[in-house]
């Protein structure tokens, strides 16, 4: 008998069961509503007219895009790589991928400031170059991309590799090159994969505050998003920043929402129910 | 049309080394799981590059060692359906049938023209527009089967075509499969796994265990004085 059999053929234990279960649920989920009656019309609208918000809603999507672009661009040849190796190396460069979450995000900022500051490890040559990185935009889509890519490239990784070699042998067989094999029968079915990855990551993107906050400073207009706008405006007035985490909450509920309906929507399409 | 596939390589734990020919015939591949059925028909199709040997189709060396050639499988010419049939899930049935036109840039409207005048002559036109999802085992088998044709293959490379049938679809779809290798002439490499259909293609058999050509010959033959035991129950069967 399984587990979840068991339990559900004993009421009592599962009464018990949620009971122990419902303080973690409580405080996942009661902050949230705590934020939703935080806030008023009236003070919606003093928080969006702050001149907090615009500029930091606007860099935070102009990074955020950009960041994402980098990642996925880069991100989908390293999964396809380590998808489709199996040796020593491929489970190496799967660790290494790993880092940057269990790394805290303020280390990683200290780590970036120590690669690409005026006295990291690149910190001549780009100042030879005159290129400064530190307390850029750059920085802000830099710790984006640092923070973000490892959700990307597990989740494409796990995709590609449920994609059956016989398919792709079959599509060489049948005229597409390497490159065309890839294109045409591995991303299409990995997809959904792919997409899913890409969410968690953007969203990723979107929060990140620490390595932000080291690495590229909180400048308006320049490097300060939008949790970095949340942080400076809770010094002065609440409500601006009751109004910033309220617009990204819903951001995020609503990205949620579409990755928790599309893998059954993109099934029901491949499927061709309609 | 002959080919002849004389190959040695080493792949995992598996260390293939055959040397079979054949003609315009079907000719049945058997062997227990693991002894390199699989693999060799990946390496005809240029899936697998070996160490050492040639592969010849017709008057063509699409693979040879020695001479330094290793044709791209998109340029071997040989149509491949694997085991499970390994039709596109995110494609039509009629999309997967006219996959191979995608490459040589035939138009859509082209495509789909050919595709179901093939799938018509194969008698899946009626498939055309569901998705691999909703076929039989027996209708996937056709599908992939006419996608394989599109390339004009120089040799036919089936892995278990049977495997994934239940009994009664079985013995619908190895009388279509035998029909239609016999009305087409040209080489077939068949990987089975159950004598009546060794039976019904009337193929010779080459009998591979460990990577090694154990036995080959008739069907006939092999069930007289088989060499192995698992020759023996194979055919026991």
């Amino acid at each position: 008998m399984s587990a979840a059999g068991a339990a559900r053929r004993d009421p009592s234990g599962r009464w018990l069961l949620a009971l122990a279960a419902a303080p973690i649920l409580l405080l996942l989920v009661v902050p949230l509503i705590g934020l939703a009656l935080a806030s008023s019309p009236a003070d919606l609208a003093v928080g969006v007219r702050s001149p907090l918000f615009a500029p930091a809603l606007w860099l935070s999507a102009r990074t955020t895009v950009v960041s994402l672009a980098l990642v996925v661009a880069t991100g989908t040849p390293l999964a396809w790589w380590m998808a489709t190796g199996s040796g020593r190396g491929t489970r190496v460069v799967e660790a290494l991928v790993d880092l940057p979450i269990v790394v805290p995000p303020a280390v990683v900022g200290i780590a970036l400031l120590e690669t690409f500051g005026r006295s990291g490890l690149f910190g001549v040559q780009l100042g030879a170059l005159g290129i400064q990185v530190p307390f850029t935009t750059l920085a802000v889509v830099l710790a984006q991309v640092v923070v973000s890519a490892p959700f990307y490239v597990q989740a494409a990784a796990a995709a590609f590799r449920r994609v059956e070699p016989d398919l792709l042998i079959v599509a060489r067989t049948l005229g597409q090159s390497q490159r065309g094999a890839f294109l045409r029968v591995a991303v299409p079915i990995a997809l959904p994969g792919l997409v899913g990855g890409a969410a968690l990551a953007w969203a990723r993107a979107l929060g990140e505050f620490g390595a932000t906050l080291l690495f590229a400073g909180n400048l308006p207009g320049t490097t300060q998003t939008m949790p970095l706008a949340i942080y400076m405006a809770l010094e002065s007035d609440v409500r601006v920043a009751v109004a910033i985490s309220l617009v990204l909450a819903a951001v995020a509920m609503l990205l949620l929402f579409a990755l928790r309906a599309a893998p059954s929507v993109w099934a029901s399409i491949t499927r061709g129910e309609r | 049309m002959s080919w002849h596939v004389a190959v040695r390589m080493r792949l995992g734990s598996l260390d293939l080394d055959v040397d079979i020919q054949g003609g315009d015939a079907p000719v049945a591949l058997i062997g227990p799981n693991g002894s390199g059925k699989t693999t060799l028909l990946r390496t005809i199709a240029g899936a697998h590059r070996p160490d050492s040997g040639f592969i010849r189709v017709g008057a063509e060396r699409v693979f040879d060692a020695e001479a330094g050639v290793d044709l791209a499988p998109e340029r071997r010419h040989v149509g491949y359906v694997p085991q499970g049939y390994g039709l596109f899930p995110h494609l039509s049935a009629l999309d997967n049938v006219a996959f191979s036109w995608l490459a040589r840039g035939v138009s859509r409207a082209e495509r789909r023209r050919a595709g179901l005048g093939l799938m018509e002559r194969m008698g899946c036109a009626h498939l055309a527009d569901r998705t691999p999802w909703g076929l039989s085992g027996g209708e996937q088998q056709r599908v992939a089967l006419a996608r394989a044709l599109t390339v004009d293959p120089r040799i036919l490379l089936l892995d278990e075509p049977l495997a994934a049938l239940d009994a009664q679809a079985r013995r619908a779809v190895r009388g279509h499969l035998a029909e239609h290798l016999a009305a087409r002439p040209g080489p077939a490499i068949v990987v089975s796994h159950e004598a009546r259909d060794v039976w019904a293609l009337g193929a010779d058999v080459h009998a591979i265990e460990a990577g090694r050509i154990v036995q080959s010959g008739s069907a006939e033959a092999l069930a007289k004085s088989p060499a192995t035991e698992f020759v023996a129950a194979f055919f026991e069967a």
